[in-house]
Protein backbone atom coordinates (compact mmCIF):
# COMPACT_ATOMS: atom_id res chain seq x y z
CA UNK A 1 0.00 0.00 0.00
CA UNK A 2 2.96 2.35 0.86
CA UNK A 3 4.48 1.23 -2.15
CA UNK A 4 1.40 2.21 -4.05
CA UNK A 5 0.72 5.41 -2.63
CA UNK A 6 3.96 6.33 -3.35
CA UNK A 7 4.45 5.05 -6.59
CA UNK A 8 1.42 7.40 -7.62
CA UNK A 9 3.17 10.33 -5.72
CA UNK A 10 6.61 9.92 -7.90
CA UNK A 11 4.79 9.45 -11.21
CA UNK A 12 2.61 12.33 -10.17
CA UNK A 13 5.81 14.72 -10.00
CA UNK A 14 7.63 13.23 -13.02
CA UNK A 15 4.27 14.56 -14.88
CA UNK A 16 4.70 17.48 -13.58
CA UNK A 17 8.19 17.91 -14.24
CA UNK A 18 7.81 16.81 -17.93
CA UNK A 19 4.23 19.19 -18.27
CA UNK A 20 4.71 21.83 -16.51
CA UNK A 21 6.82 24.06 -18.78
CA UNK A 22 4.40 23.51 -21.15
CA UNK A 23 1.31 24.86 -19.14
CA UNK A 24 3.79 27.94 -18.52
CA UNK A 25 4.35 28.46 -22.39
CA UNK A 26 0.64 28.62 -21.97
CA UNK A 27 0.23 30.83 -18.95
CA UNK A 28 3.13 33.56 -20.37
CA UNK A 29 1.06 33.63 -23.92
CA UNK A 30 -1.47 35.23 -21.75
CA UNK A 31 0.66 37.76 -19.63
CA UNK A 32 0.61 41.46 -20.38
CA UNK A 33 3.51 43.40 -21.63
CA UNK A 34 3.92 44.57 -18.61
CA UNK A 35 3.73 41.82 -16.59
CA UNK A 36 6.42 39.65 -18.50
CA UNK A 37 8.80 41.65 -16.63
CA UNK A 38 7.18 40.74 -12.91
CA UNK A 39 9.08 37.94 -11.35
CA UNK A 40 8.09 35.70 -12.13
CA UNK A 41 5.88 36.41 -14.70
CA UNK A 42 2.38 34.81 -13.29
CA UNK A 43 2.09 31.25 -13.39
CA UNK A 44 -1.54 31.70 -12.76
CA UNK A 45 -2.62 34.52 -16.04
CA UNK A 46 -4.13 36.94 -14.38
CA UNK A 47 -6.46 38.01 -17.16
CA UNK A 48 -7.25 35.27 -20.22
CA UNK A 49 -7.16 37.23 -23.21
CA UNK A 50 -6.78 36.92 -27.01
CA UNK A 51 -4.83 39.73 -27.77
CA UNK A 52 -2.08 38.60 -27.81
CA UNK A 53 -2.83 36.01 -30.37
CA UNK A 54 -4.46 38.67 -32.14
CA UNK A 55 -1.20 40.80 -32.11
CA UNK A 56 1.71 38.48 -33.27
CA UNK A 57 -0.15 38.56 -37.12
CA UNK A 58 1.06 41.89 -37.02
CA UNK A 59 4.33 41.25 -36.17
CA UNK A 60 5.63 38.97 -38.99
CA UNK A 61 3.70 37.09 -41.29
CA UNK A 62 2.82 33.85 -39.50
CA UNK A 63 0.14 33.01 -41.42
CA UNK A 64 2.72 32.50 -44.25
CA UNK A 65 5.59 31.16 -42.00
CA UNK A 66 2.23 28.32 -40.89
CA UNK A 67 2.11 27.36 -44.25
CA UNK A 68 5.45 27.10 -45.57
CA UNK A 69 5.56 24.06 -42.70
CA UNK A 70 2.98 22.63 -43.84
CA UNK A 71 4.23 22.62 -47.35
CA UNK A 72 7.61 21.42 -46.57
CA UNK A 73 7.02 18.82 -44.19
CA UNK A 74 3.93 17.64 -45.96
CA UNK A 75 5.57 17.06 -48.96
CA UNK A 76 8.50 15.60 -47.05
CA UNK A 77 6.25 12.88 -46.13
CA UNK A 78 4.80 12.36 -48.97
CA UNK A 79 7.99 11.46 -50.76
CA UNK A 80 8.83 9.17 -47.53
CA UNK A 81 5.34 7.31 -48.10
CA UNK A 82 6.06 6.65 -51.90
CA UNK A 83 9.95 6.18 -51.76
CA UNK A 84 10.10 4.32 -48.41
CA UNK A 85 7.51 1.56 -48.88
CA UNK A 86 8.99 1.02 -52.15
CA UNK A 87 13.10 0.50 -51.19
CA UNK A 88 11.77 -1.80 -48.26
CA UNK A 89 9.38 -3.61 -49.91
CA UNK A 90 12.74 -4.94 -52.18
CA UNK A 91 15.09 -5.19 -49.64
CA UNK A 92 12.18 -7.55 -47.87
CA UNK A 93 11.07 -9.58 -50.77
CA UNK A 94 13.50 -9.73 -54.03
CA UNK A 95 16.45 -11.59 -54.36
CA UNK A 96 18.84 -9.68 -56.67
CA UNK A 97 22.56 -9.08 -57.42
CA UNK A 98 23.91 -6.17 -54.75
CA UNK A 99 20.95 -6.16 -52.34
CA UNK A 100 22.85 -6.71 -49.16
CA UNK A 101 25.46 -4.66 -49.59
CA UNK A 102 23.24 -1.79 -50.76
CA UNK A 103 21.03 -2.47 -47.99
CA UNK A 104 23.83 -1.97 -45.78
CA UNK A 105 24.97 0.95 -47.32
CA UNK A 106 21.55 2.63 -46.41
CA UNK A 107 21.61 1.48 -42.59
CA UNK A 108 24.90 2.70 -42.86
CA UNK A 109 23.89 6.29 -43.61
CA UNK A 110 22.23 6.23 -40.15
CA UNK A 111 25.45 6.77 -38.73
CA UNK A 112 26.57 10.28 -41.02
CA UNK A 113 25.58 13.57 -38.75
CA UNK A 114 23.96 16.19 -40.38
CA UNK A 115 26.99 18.10 -39.74
CA UNK A 116 29.07 16.00 -42.24
CA UNK A 117 26.37 16.63 -45.24
CA UNK A 118 25.25 19.63 -43.74
CA UNK A 119 28.18 22.54 -45.25
CA UNK A 120 28.19 20.36 -49.10
CA UNK A 121 24.53 19.81 -48.86
CA UNK A 122 24.36 24.22 -48.65
CA UNK A 123 27.28 24.15 -51.64
CA UNK A 124 25.05 22.01 -53.79
CA UNK A 125 21.74 23.80 -53.70
CA UNK A 126 23.11 26.47 -54.02
CA UNK A 127 24.53 25.00 -57.99
CA UNK A 128 21.51 24.11 -58.27
CA UNK A 129 20.20 27.36 -57.87
CA UNK A 130 17.57 25.72 -54.96
CA UNK A 131 18.55 28.07 -52.14
CA UNK A 132 15.56 29.60 -51.02
CA UNK A 133 13.26 27.92 -52.89
CA UNK A 134 10.66 24.75 -51.83
CA UNK A 135 13.01 22.39 -53.41
CA UNK A 136 15.53 22.90 -51.33
CA UNK A 137 13.63 22.74 -48.60
CA UNK A 138 12.48 19.11 -49.21
CA UNK A 139 14.18 17.25 -51.53
CA UNK A 140 17.47 16.75 -49.33
CA UNK A 141 15.05 14.66 -47.04
CA UNK A 142 13.10 12.68 -49.30
CA UNK A 143 14.15 9.76 -47.43
CA UNK A 144 15.74 7.87 -44.96
CA UNK A 145 16.99 4.74 -43.78
CA UNK A 146 15.00 5.13 -40.60
CA UNK A 147 11.60 4.30 -43.30
CA UNK A 148 13.32 1.70 -45.17
CA UNK A 149 14.69 -0.69 -42.32
CA UNK A 150 10.87 -0.10 -40.97
CA UNK A 151 9.26 -1.18 -43.82
CA UNK A 152 11.55 -4.29 -44.57
CA UNK A 153 11.07 -5.15 -40.81
CA UNK A 154 7.45 -4.99 -41.57
CA UNK A 155 7.42 -6.95 -44.50
CA UNK A 156 9.50 -10.26 -43.99
CA UNK A 157 7.03 -11.70 -42.20
CA UNK A 158 4.53 -11.54 -45.08
CA UNK A 159 4.42 -14.56 -47.14
CA UNK A 160 6.13 -14.67 -50.07
CA UNK A 161 3.53 -17.13 -51.64
CA UNK A 162 0.57 -14.99 -51.69
CA UNK A 163 2.58 -12.00 -53.49
CA UNK A 164 3.94 -15.33 -56.60
CA UNK A 165 0.39 -16.13 -56.13
CA UNK A 166 -0.22 -12.33 -57.52
CA UNK A 167 2.06 -13.02 -60.29
CA UNK A 168 0.66 -16.20 -61.49
CA UNK A 169 -2.44 -14.39 -61.84
CA UNK A 170 -0.65 -12.22 -64.20
CA UNK A 171 -0.55 -8.78 -61.88
CA UNK A 172 1.58 -6.83 -62.41
CA UNK A 173 4.51 -5.76 -60.27
CA UNK A 174 3.07 -2.53 -59.54
CA UNK A 175 -0.13 -3.83 -59.32
CA UNK A 176 0.97 -6.29 -56.19
CA UNK A 177 2.82 -3.23 -54.87
CA UNK A 178 -0.10 -1.14 -54.66
CA UNK A 179 -2.90 -3.88 -53.96
CA UNK A 180 -0.97 -6.56 -51.78
CA UNK A 181 2.39 -4.53 -50.24
CA UNK A 182 0.96 -1.26 -49.44
CA UNK A 183 -1.81 -2.55 -47.21
CA UNK A 184 -0.10 -4.99 -45.31
CA UNK A 185 2.09 -1.87 -44.50
CA UNK A 186 -0.43 0.43 -42.65
CA UNK A 187 1.26 0.57 -39.20
CA UNK A 188 4.15 1.05 -40.75
CA UNK A 189 2.97 3.82 -43.17
CA UNK A 190 1.55 5.59 -40.01
CA UNK A 191 4.47 5.63 -38.34
CA UNK A 192 6.88 6.72 -41.15
CA UNK A 193 4.41 8.86 -41.86
CA UNK A 194 3.71 11.09 -38.51
CA UNK A 195 7.77 10.60 -37.16
CA UNK A 196 8.50 12.20 -40.56
CA UNK A 197 6.03 15.07 -40.86
CA UNK A 198 6.78 15.95 -36.76
CA UNK A 199 10.51 15.62 -37.36
CA UNK A 200 10.32 17.94 -40.32
CA UNK A 201 7.89 19.99 -38.84
CA UNK A 202 10.19 20.83 -35.86
CA UNK A 203 13.39 21.39 -38.29
CA UNK A 204 15.42 24.50 -37.50
CA UNK A 205 18.64 24.01 -38.94
CA UNK A 206 18.31 23.33 -42.71
CA UNK A 207 15.48 25.89 -43.06
CA UNK A 208 17.92 27.85 -41.10
CA UNK A 209 20.71 27.65 -43.65
CA UNK A 210 18.46 27.69 -47.21
CA UNK A 211 15.94 30.55 -46.25
CA UNK A 212 16.76 34.02 -46.61
CA UNK A 213 13.33 35.92 -47.55
CA UNK A 214 10.30 36.60 -45.40
CA UNK A 215 7.84 34.55 -47.40
CA UNK A 216 10.46 31.49 -47.45
CA UNK A 217 10.67 30.92 -43.55
CA UNK A 218 9.05 28.37 -41.77
CA UNK A 219 7.72 28.50 -38.21
CA UNK A 220 10.41 27.58 -36.41
CA UNK A 221 12.27 30.45 -37.87
CA UNK A 222 9.34 32.68 -37.89
CA UNK A 223 9.42 32.22 -33.95
CA UNK A 224 12.60 33.31 -32.77
CA UNK A 225 11.52 36.75 -34.62
CA UNK A 226 10.59 37.84 -31.12
CA UNK A 227 13.44 37.05 -29.57
CA UNK A 228 16.08 40.01 -29.00
CA UNK A 229 19.00 40.51 -26.71
CA UNK A 230 17.47 42.45 -23.59
CA UNK A 231 13.63 43.04 -24.73
CA UNK A 232 12.40 39.90 -25.78
CA UNK A 233 8.36 39.83 -25.87
CA UNK A 234 7.94 36.63 -24.07
CA UNK A 235 4.14 36.77 -24.60
CA UNK A 236 4.40 37.05 -28.04
CA UNK A 237 6.61 34.65 -28.61
CA UNK A 238 4.95 32.21 -26.20
CA UNK A 239 1.18 32.84 -27.89
CA UNK A 240 3.21 32.06 -31.64
CA UNK A 241 4.77 28.90 -30.41
CA UNK A 242 1.41 27.84 -30.11
CA UNK A 243 0.97 27.86 -33.87
CA UNK A 244 3.72 25.30 -33.81
CA UNK A 245 2.94 23.34 -30.53
CA UNK A 246 -1.05 22.53 -30.78
CA UNK A 247 -0.76 20.95 -33.97
CA UNK A 248 1.95 18.58 -32.98
CA UNK A 249 0.09 17.95 -30.18
CA UNK A 250 -3.04 16.91 -31.41
CA UNK A 251 -1.47 14.89 -33.76
CA UNK A 252 -0.10 13.37 -30.72
CA UNK A 253 -3.54 13.01 -28.65
CA UNK A 254 -5.15 11.30 -32.19
CA UNK A 255 -1.90 8.74 -32.59
CA UNK A 256 0.10 8.32 -29.64
CA UNK A 257 0.24 4.49 -29.73
CA UNK A 258 1.96 4.80 -33.33
CA UNK A 259 4.71 7.69 -31.84
CA UNK A 260 4.88 5.01 -28.90
CA UNK A 261 4.92 1.74 -31.13
CA UNK A 262 7.20 3.58 -33.92
CA UNK A 263 9.96 3.70 -31.61
CA UNK A 264 9.90 0.98 -29.34
CA UNK A 265 10.26 -0.78 -32.86
CA UNK A 266 12.99 0.84 -34.69
CA UNK A 267 14.67 3.28 -32.14
CA UNK A 268 13.24 6.50 -34.36
CA UNK A 269 14.74 9.52 -33.28
CA UNK B 1 7.63 -4.66 -66.98
CA UNK B 2 4.55 -6.93 -66.52
CA UNK B 3 4.51 -10.01 -67.85
CA UNK B 4 5.30 -9.44 -71.41
CA UNK B 5 5.97 -12.22 -74.11
CA UNK B 6 9.67 -12.98 -74.76
CA UNK B 7 11.12 -10.72 -77.61
CA UNK B 8 10.66 -13.28 -80.23
CA UNK B 9 14.03 -15.01 -81.35
CA UNK B 10 15.92 -14.55 -78.00
CA UNK B 11 17.27 -17.70 -76.47
CA UNK B 12 16.72 -17.54 -72.61
CA UNK B 13 13.01 -17.82 -72.00
CA UNK B 14 11.87 -14.79 -69.92
CA UNK B 15 12.19 -15.97 -66.31
CA UNK B 16 10.28 -15.12 -63.45
CA UNK B 17 14.07 -14.73 -61.90
CA UNK B 18 14.80 -11.81 -64.66
CA UNK B 19 11.19 -10.12 -64.24
CA UNK B 20 12.14 -9.78 -60.22
CA UNK B 21 15.58 -8.24 -60.59
CA UNK B 22 14.06 -5.94 -63.39
CA UNK B 23 11.39 -4.94 -61.05
CA UNK B 24 14.18 -4.30 -57.96
CA UNK B 25 16.07 -2.39 -59.85
CA UNK B 26 13.72 -0.51 -61.12
CA UNK B 27 11.86 0.45 -57.86
CA UNK B 28 14.86 0.89 -55.84
CA UNK B 29 16.02 3.50 -58.62
CA UNK B 30 14.83 6.58 -57.22
CA UNK B 31 15.62 5.74 -53.48
CA UNK B 32 19.60 5.08 -54.83
CA UNK B 33 19.50 7.92 -56.94
CA UNK B 34 17.96 10.11 -53.79
CA UNK B 35 20.92 7.98 -51.89
CA UNK B 36 23.61 8.84 -54.00
CA UNK B 37 22.85 12.47 -54.59
CA UNK B 38 22.56 13.95 -51.23
CA UNK B 39 24.33 11.42 -49.06
CA UNK B 40 27.37 9.82 -51.25
CA UNK B 41 27.67 13.06 -52.86
CA UNK B 42 28.04 15.30 -49.54
CA UNK B 43 30.32 12.98 -48.39
CA UNK B 44 32.34 12.68 -50.71
CA UNK B 45 32.24 16.92 -51.32
CA UNK B 46 32.78 17.18 -47.47
CA UNK B 47 36.09 15.32 -47.62
CA UNK B 48 37.10 17.44 -50.83
CA UNK B 49 36.10 20.59 -49.80
CA UNK B 50 38.53 20.09 -46.59
CA UNK B 51 41.69 20.27 -48.61
CA UNK B 52 40.84 23.58 -50.07
CA UNK B 53 40.95 26.52 -48.11
CA UNK B 54 38.93 29.80 -47.72
CA UNK B 55 35.77 30.81 -48.80
CA UNK B 56 35.57 29.19 -52.41
CA UNK B 57 35.48 25.89 -53.66
CA UNK B 58 37.22 24.10 -56.61
CA UNK B 59 38.85 26.38 -58.87
CA UNK B 60 36.94 29.19 -58.05
CA UNK B 61 39.71 31.23 -55.57
CA UNK B 62 39.51 28.21 -53.44
CA UNK B 63 43.47 27.17 -52.89
CA UNK B 64 44.20 23.18 -52.48
CA UNK B 65 46.49 23.21 -49.10
CA UNK B 66 45.94 19.31 -48.82
CA UNK B 67 45.98 18.63 -45.39
CA UNK B 68 46.77 22.19 -43.92
CA UNK B 69 42.95 22.34 -42.48
CA UNK B 70 43.58 18.88 -40.26
CA UNK B 71 46.89 20.27 -39.10
CA UNK B 72 45.36 23.78 -38.51
CA UNK B 73 42.46 22.05 -36.66
CA UNK B 74 44.76 19.99 -34.48
CA UNK B 75 46.91 23.38 -33.03
CA UNK B 76 43.36 25.30 -32.41
CA UNK B 77 43.09 25.52 -29.19
CA UNK B 78 38.66 27.25 -29.37
CA UNK B 79 38.24 23.99 -31.45
CA UNK B 80 39.61 21.51 -29.23
CA UNK B 81 38.01 23.09 -26.10
CA UNK B 82 34.82 23.14 -28.15
CA UNK B 83 35.07 18.89 -28.99
CA UNK B 84 36.18 18.77 -24.62
CA UNK B 85 33.15 20.73 -23.76
CA UNK B 86 30.70 18.37 -26.46
CA UNK B 87 32.37 15.41 -25.19
CA UNK B 88 31.87 16.91 -21.21
CA UNK B 89 27.58 17.96 -22.39
CA UNK B 90 27.09 14.80 -24.06
CA UNK B 91 28.24 12.57 -21.12
CA UNK B 92 25.93 15.10 -18.63
CA UNK B 93 23.01 14.56 -20.80
CA UNK B 94 23.26 10.90 -20.40
CA UNK B 95 24.34 10.80 -17.33
CA UNK B 96 21.13 12.46 -16.29
CA UNK B 97 18.61 11.45 -18.87
CA UNK B 98 19.32 7.71 -19.30
CA UNK B 99 19.00 6.94 -15.52
CA UNK B 100 15.65 9.14 -15.06
CA UNK B 101 14.52 7.53 -18.33
CA UNK B 102 14.74 3.93 -16.80
CA UNK B 103 13.31 5.40 -13.55
CA UNK B 104 10.15 6.68 -15.19
CA UNK B 105 10.05 3.52 -17.50
CA UNK B 106 10.16 0.86 -14.37
CA UNK B 107 7.59 3.35 -12.55
CA UNK B 108 5.12 2.86 -15.09
CA UNK B 109 6.20 -0.67 -16.54
CA UNK B 110 2.96 -2.17 -14.92
CA UNK B 111 -0.57 -1.30 -14.52
CA UNK B 112 -1.69 1.56 -12.96
CA UNK B 113 -4.70 4.00 -13.44
CA UNK B 114 -3.83 7.15 -16.21
CA UNK B 115 -0.91 4.62 -16.93
CA UNK B 116 -1.63 6.27 -20.54
CA UNK B 117 -1.87 9.71 -19.76
CA UNK B 118 1.32 9.69 -18.05
CA UNK B 119 3.48 8.24 -20.69
CA UNK B 120 1.90 10.43 -22.93
CA UNK B 121 2.99 13.58 -20.80
CA UNK B 122 5.91 12.22 -20.32
CA UNK B 123 7.31 11.23 -24.16
CA UNK B 124 5.38 14.88 -25.06
CA UNK B 125 8.72 17.01 -24.65
CA UNK B 126 10.75 14.75 -27.09
CA UNK B 127 7.51 14.94 -29.74
CA UNK B 128 8.17 19.35 -29.36
CA UNK B 129 10.63 21.35 -31.72
CA UNK B 130 13.28 21.93 -29.46
CA UNK B 131 12.88 25.44 -30.61
CA UNK B 132 9.80 25.59 -28.39
CA UNK B 133 12.15 23.72 -25.80
CA UNK B 134 14.98 26.27 -26.13
CA UNK B 135 12.10 29.33 -25.98
CA UNK B 136 10.24 27.85 -22.60
CA UNK B 137 13.49 26.98 -20.59
CA UNK B 138 15.41 30.61 -21.39
CA UNK B 139 11.93 31.64 -20.23
CA UNK B 140 12.67 29.57 -17.03
CA UNK B 141 16.26 30.28 -16.87
CA UNK B 142 15.68 34.67 -17.36
CA UNK B 143 18.10 35.81 -14.27
CA UNK B 144 15.71 38.80 -13.26
CA UNK B 145 12.60 37.43 -14.37
CA UNK B 146 12.77 33.56 -14.44
CA UNK B 147 10.82 31.13 -12.47
CA UNK B 148 13.53 29.22 -11.40
CA UNK B 149 15.04 31.94 -9.30
CA UNK B 150 12.09 33.11 -8.30
CA UNK B 151 12.17 29.03 -6.49
CA UNK B 152 15.62 29.76 -5.41
CA UNK B 153 14.33 33.20 -3.62
CA UNK B 154 11.00 31.64 -2.28
CA UNK B 155 14.05 29.39 -0.32
CA UNK B 156 16.00 32.64 0.66
CA UNK B 157 18.43 31.75 -1.85
CA UNK B 158 20.07 34.28 -4.04
CA UNK B 159 19.31 34.62 -7.93
CA UNK B 160 21.51 32.54 -9.93
CA UNK B 161 22.65 33.37 -13.56
CA UNK B 162 21.51 29.83 -15.39
CA UNK B 163 22.90 31.19 -18.82
CA UNK B 164 24.96 33.63 -18.07
CA UNK B 165 27.53 32.29 -15.34
CA UNK B 166 30.52 30.86 -16.76
CA UNK B 167 30.29 27.88 -14.20
CA UNK B 168 26.72 27.08 -14.82
CA UNK B 169 25.63 27.67 -18.26
CA UNK B 170 26.86 24.43 -19.66
CA UNK B 171 25.30 22.78 -17.35
CA UNK B 172 21.65 24.41 -17.86
CA UNK B 173 21.84 23.18 -20.96
CA UNK B 174 22.62 19.64 -20.74
CA UNK B 175 19.33 19.70 -17.97
CA UNK B 176 17.00 20.78 -20.33
CA UNK B 177 18.21 18.45 -23.55
CA UNK B 178 18.05 15.85 -20.98
CA UNK B 179 14.54 17.32 -20.03
CA UNK B 180 13.77 17.07 -23.67
CA UNK B 181 15.04 13.37 -24.31
CA UNK B 182 13.71 11.53 -20.76
CA UNK B 183 10.48 10.38 -23.03
CA UNK B 184 12.27 8.81 -25.69
CA UNK B 185 14.64 7.12 -23.33
CA UNK B 186 11.42 6.21 -21.22
CA UNK B 187 9.77 4.43 -24.35
CA UNK B 188 12.55 2.43 -25.38
CA UNK B 189 13.36 1.44 -21.82
CA UNK B 190 9.45 0.55 -21.25
CA UNK B 191 9.45 -1.58 -24.73
CA UNK B 192 12.78 -3.12 -23.26
CA UNK B 193 11.40 -3.86 -19.98
CA UNK B 194 8.10 -5.43 -22.19
CA UNK B 195 10.56 -7.88 -23.56
CA UNK B 196 11.39 -9.71 -20.62
CA UNK B 197 9.99 -12.88 -20.60
CA UNK B 198 7.93 -13.65 -16.75
CA UNK B 199 9.50 -16.65 -15.91
CA UNK B 200 12.77 -14.67 -15.13
CA UNK B 201 10.97 -12.68 -12.44
CA UNK B 202 8.89 -16.22 -10.84
CA UNK B 203 12.27 -17.81 -11.04
CA UNK B 204 14.19 -15.34 -8.83
CA UNK B 205 11.00 -14.62 -6.84
CA UNK B 206 11.10 -18.32 -5.88
CA UNK B 207 14.43 -18.05 -4.86
CA UNK B 208 13.40 -15.67 -2.61
CA UNK B 209 14.74 -12.70 -4.10
CA UNK B 210 13.89 -9.14 -2.96
CA UNK B 211 13.05 -6.05 -5.09
CA UNK B 212 16.51 -4.80 -5.52
CA UNK B 213 17.95 -8.03 -6.29
CA UNK B 214 15.71 -8.50 -8.82
CA UNK B 215 16.13 -5.35 -9.74
CA UNK B 216 19.84 -5.85 -10.26
CA UNK B 217 20.25 -9.18 -11.41
CA UNK B 218 17.46 -10.18 -13.58
CA UNK B 219 16.18 -6.66 -14.86
CA UNK B 220 19.42 -4.84 -15.48
CA UNK B 221 20.86 -7.73 -17.05
CA UNK B 222 18.66 -8.51 -19.07
CA UNK B 223 17.85 -4.40 -20.46
CA UNK B 224 22.00 -4.61 -21.17
CA UNK B 225 20.92 -4.25 -24.83
CA UNK B 226 18.20 -1.77 -24.67
CA UNK B 227 20.68 0.33 -22.11
CA UNK B 228 23.35 0.23 -25.00
CA UNK B 229 21.18 1.37 -27.54
CA UNK B 230 19.66 4.20 -25.28
CA UNK B 231 22.88 5.53 -24.56
CA UNK B 232 23.85 5.32 -28.21
CA UNK B 233 21.28 7.13 -29.32
CA UNK B 234 21.55 9.78 -26.53
CA UNK B 235 25.27 10.22 -27.49
CA UNK B 236 24.29 10.54 -31.11
CA UNK B 237 21.33 12.98 -30.88
CA UNK B 238 23.17 14.82 -27.93
CA UNK B 239 26.29 15.22 -29.83
CA UNK B 240 24.50 16.92 -32.60
CA UNK B 241 22.81 19.28 -30.36
CA UNK B 242 22.68 22.99 -31.62
CA UNK B 243 18.83 24.51 -31.92
CA UNK B 244 19.09 24.96 -27.63
CA UNK B 245 22.73 27.00 -28.61
CA UNK B 246 21.67 28.74 -31.25
CA UNK B 247 18.43 30.13 -29.64
CA UNK B 248 19.70 30.45 -25.98
CA UNK B 249 23.37 31.52 -25.69
CA UNK B 250 24.79 31.58 -28.79
CA UNK B 251 27.75 29.95 -27.56
CA UNK B 252 28.05 31.93 -24.78
CA UNK B 253 29.01 33.36 -22.33
CA UNK B 254 32.46 33.71 -23.06
CA UNK B 255 32.05 30.53 -25.73
CA UNK B 256 31.03 28.89 -22.40
CA UNK B 257 28.15 26.66 -24.40
CA UNK B 258 30.11 27.28 -27.85
CA UNK B 259 29.37 23.13 -28.53
CA UNK B 260 31.45 21.57 -31.84
CA UNK B 261 28.22 21.73 -33.50
CA UNK B 262 27.60 25.09 -33.22
CA UNK B 263 31.33 25.81 -33.86
CA UNK B 264 31.15 24.10 -36.99
CA UNK B 265 28.17 25.88 -38.18
CA UNK B 266 29.84 29.15 -37.07
CA UNK B 267 33.14 28.78 -38.86
CA UNK B 268 31.06 27.63 -42.17
CA UNK B 269 28.14 30.40 -42.21
CA UNK B 270 29.25 33.03 -40.41
CA UNK B 271 33.17 33.29 -41.08
CA UNK B 272 32.54 31.88 -44.16
CA UNK B 273 35.59 29.43 -44.02
CA UNK B 274 33.92 26.77 -46.17
CA UNK B 275 37.05 24.27 -46.18
CA UNK B 276 38.25 24.66 -42.81
CA UNK B 277 34.72 24.14 -41.89
CA UNK B 278 33.91 20.95 -43.76
CA UNK B 279 37.63 19.47 -42.15
CA UNK B 280 35.86 20.18 -38.59
CA UNK B 281 32.70 18.55 -39.95
CA UNK B 282 34.88 15.39 -41.16
CA UNK B 283 36.51 15.13 -37.86
CA UNK B 284 32.95 15.07 -35.81
CA UNK B 285 32.31 12.43 -37.86
CA UNK B 286 35.18 10.02 -36.91
CA UNK B 287 35.02 10.85 -33.72
CA UNK B 288 31.33 10.09 -33.61
CA UNK B 289 32.52 6.91 -35.46
CA UNK B 290 35.04 5.77 -33.23
CA UNK B 291 33.48 6.21 -30.15
CA UNK B 292 30.39 4.48 -31.68
CA UNK B 293 32.67 1.70 -32.26
CA UNK B 294 34.15 1.54 -28.97
CA UNK B 295 30.80 1.56 -27.57
CA UNK B 296 29.58 -1.24 -29.55
CA UNK B 297 32.79 -3.45 -29.04
CA UNK B 298 33.20 -2.32 -24.83
CA UNK B 299 29.23 -3.37 -24.68
CA UNK B 300 29.26 -6.77 -26.95
CA UNK B 301 31.11 -8.37 -24.37
CA UNK B 302 29.26 -7.28 -21.32
CA UNK B 303 25.89 -7.56 -23.19
CA UNK B 304 25.78 -11.64 -23.55
CA UNK B 305 24.37 -13.15 -21.26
Amino acid sequence: MAWKVLRYLLVGLCAVVMGFPFYYMLAVSFATDSQIHWFPIPVMPLQLGWENYARIWDEAPFGRFFLNSLIVAGSITLLHLILDPLAGYVFAKFRFRGRDPLFLVILGTLMIPFFLRMIPLYWLMAQLGWLNTYAGLIIPFASSAYGIFLMRQFMLPFPSELLDAGRIDGASELHIFLRIVIPQLGPALAAVGLFTFVYQWNNFLWPLLVTSSMDMRTLTLGLTFFYQEGYTRWNLMAAASMLLFLPILVLFLLAQRFFVKGIATSGFK
Amino acid sequence: MDGAAPAPGRRQPYSLERRMARTAYLFLTPTLVYFALFYGLPIALDLAMGFYSGTAFMGRGGRFVGLLNFKILLQDEGALASIYRTVAFSAGVIAISVPCGLGMALLLNTEMRFRALFRAIMFFPYMTSMVIVSLVWNVLYQTEAGLLNFLLHLVGLPRVGWLTNLDLALFSLVLMTAWAEIGYNMVLFLAGLQSIPSEFYDAAKVDGADTWRIFRHVTLPLLAPTTFFVVLMSFILSSEAFTQVFIMTRGGPANATELFSYRVWETAFTNASFGYAAAMAFVMFLGLFCITVLLFRGWRTEVEY
